[in-house]
């Protein structure tokens, strides 16, 4: 049953079900790997129109990354570049007539959060060894629990940022539709388009503050507890 | 809106493996195309900046090659124009030298034209003084001339050392010209007198020379002596060339 909320399965492999977000998903996967291996396959030292946008945005991306961590700009690229790359193309799948966006469904933002709070330890602790976590009894031990409560916070308000964003403007385009007509959801359709770049911007920069204050845990930032007050913006 | 965790599980693999492949054929090979390129930058603008370091130096050495050019070239002409200046006064010197010699040359010239042209006059004032002698003395020429002539002949003749009358004694038959015919008495002393001074009575032969004008002249043998117009005013004559 299709609420409007829920995905359908597609396929079963096992005992295992494999819904429509998971095919998407492939499917995106697919052609950014085809596109990258396309683009990437004449690559020369004379660039030409193709290469030097293709450089463009991969050097764009950098330097973004680089404007809030320049020593690891290199090492967090993999996966903040990803997260730029993937999340458009996925909050603009809505758009496309018949087909969904994969953040429309609350598993795939839950599972994108959990990649980055794993990202977020994982980069930590090999930039600082097991001395990262010490920062959770800093200032006071007292505020540990405190500590935890935030990681788990900023998690879910991840999620649920992307999917709640996501998914309400494909109902609202979806119920302007039927209630108005054909042309009446064009101006929610740009808006889609807008606020889908917005908000994978906002998940890949929380991403980037997230894992790069967690890099540089040994001396406490100014991005850390920046990035702990944005956490709750919507 | 439930969480399916199969759902979240596939998604995190699928996110993994899409960072995975998009790190190995996007990040990857664009960084490193990019590096090659920056790579390939850096060693243009190190050879640039070789080429500059190069090229000053080139350009110091250069500079200063002109320099010691610009150095060389003075030495150079200074000494050139020392050699020159010394050619010059060696020149000079030679030519002032050669126009001393041709100075030199030309007063010798000078000398001898004049030593001639005065041999000549003289020769000529000679010739015209013996010309004038001979006209006025051609008139005066008599016997009684002649006759005081042979006197003095035989006064003088005998006062003369030995050595000079060396050919009279050494010489054969005396011969004794005069210019008109001898008295007997003026024979006789004369024959007297030569044959004393050649210490021997050698025969003495007498005849009569006009060309004399007035006077004597005596041969004998190679020897000659005379006491004559004709002779002393030809005498008179080519005295110069004494």
């Amino acid at each position: 049953m299709n609420d409007g909320v829920s995905t359908p399965v597609w396929l079963h492999i096992g005992p295992l079900e494999i819904h429509e977000t998971v095919v998407t998903t492939w499917l995106i996967m697919l052609v950014l790997v085809v596109a990258s291996i396309l683009l990437t396959r004449r690559l020369s030292l004379q660039p030409g129109r193709l290469q030097a946008m293709l450089e463009g945005v991969v050097l764009t991306l950098e330097s973004a990354i680089a404007n809030a961590d320049s020593r690891n700009a290199r090492r967090l690229l993999p996966l903040i570049g990803t997260f730029w790359i993937f999340l458009p193309v996925a909050n603009l799948l809505g758009v496309i007539p018949g087909m969904h966006s994969p953040t429309r469904d609350l598993s795939v933002t839950a599972a994108l959060a959990l990649v980055v709070f794993f990202a977020v330890h994982a980069y930590g602790v090999r930039q600082s060894g097991l001395g990262y976590f010490k920062h959770y009894l800093s200032p006071s031990p007292i505020l540990l629990p405190f500590h935890i409560i935030s990681e788990f916070t900023r998690t879910v308000a991840l999620a649920i940022r992307l999917f709640g964003n996501i998914m309400s403007l494909e109902m609202a385009a979806l119920l302007i539709l039927l209630v108005a007509g054909f042309l009446a959801p064009v101006p929610i359709l740009m808006l889609h388009i807008i606020e889908a770049l917005v908000q994978a911007y906002i998940f890949g920069m929380l991403a980037l503050i997230y894992v790069a204050g967690a890099m540089q845990q040994t001396t406490e930032s100014p991005i850390t507890s920046s990035s702990r007050s944005t956490s709750g913006a919507p | 809106m439930e969480l399916d965790w199969t759902t979240v599980a596939l998604e995190i693999i699928n996110f993994i493996i899409l960072v995975w492949l998009l790190k190995r054929f996007l990040y990857r090979p664009v960084l490193n195309i990019v590096e090659q390129r920056q790579a390939n930058i850096k060693a243009s603008l190190d050879q640039a900046r070789d080429a500059q370091e190069q090229a000053d130096v080139l350009k110091r050495q250069y500079t200063e090659r002109l320099q010691t050019w610009e150095q060389e070239k003075q030495e150079a002409r200074h000494k050139l124009q020392e050699e020159l200046a010394r050619e010059k006064a060696g020149k000079l010197e030679s030519l002032r030298m050669r126009l001393d010699k041709e100075v030199d040359k030309a007063r010798a010239a000078r000398e001898s034209q004049n030593q001639q042209w005065r041999r000549e006059t003289a020769e000529q004032a000679l010739q015209m003084g013996a010309g004038f002698a001979s006209a006025l003395l051609r008139p005066l020429a008599d016997p009684h001339l002649e006759e005081r002539l042979v006197n003095l002949f035989c006064e003088r003749v005998s006062a003369w050392p030995p050595e000079r009358l060396s050919g009279l004694r050494n010489g054969g038959n005396i011969e004794i010209s005069t210019a008109y015919p001898l008295q007997e008495h003026a024979q006789h002393r004369l024959r007297e007198t030569l044959q004393a001074l050649a210490t021997d009575h050698r025969p003495v032969l007498f005849q009569q020379d006009t060309s004399l004008l007035a006077g004597i002249r005596i041969a004998s043998g190679g020897w000659t002596l005379g006491l004559n117009l004709a002779d002393e005013l030809r005498g008179f004559a080519e005295s110069h060339h004494e």
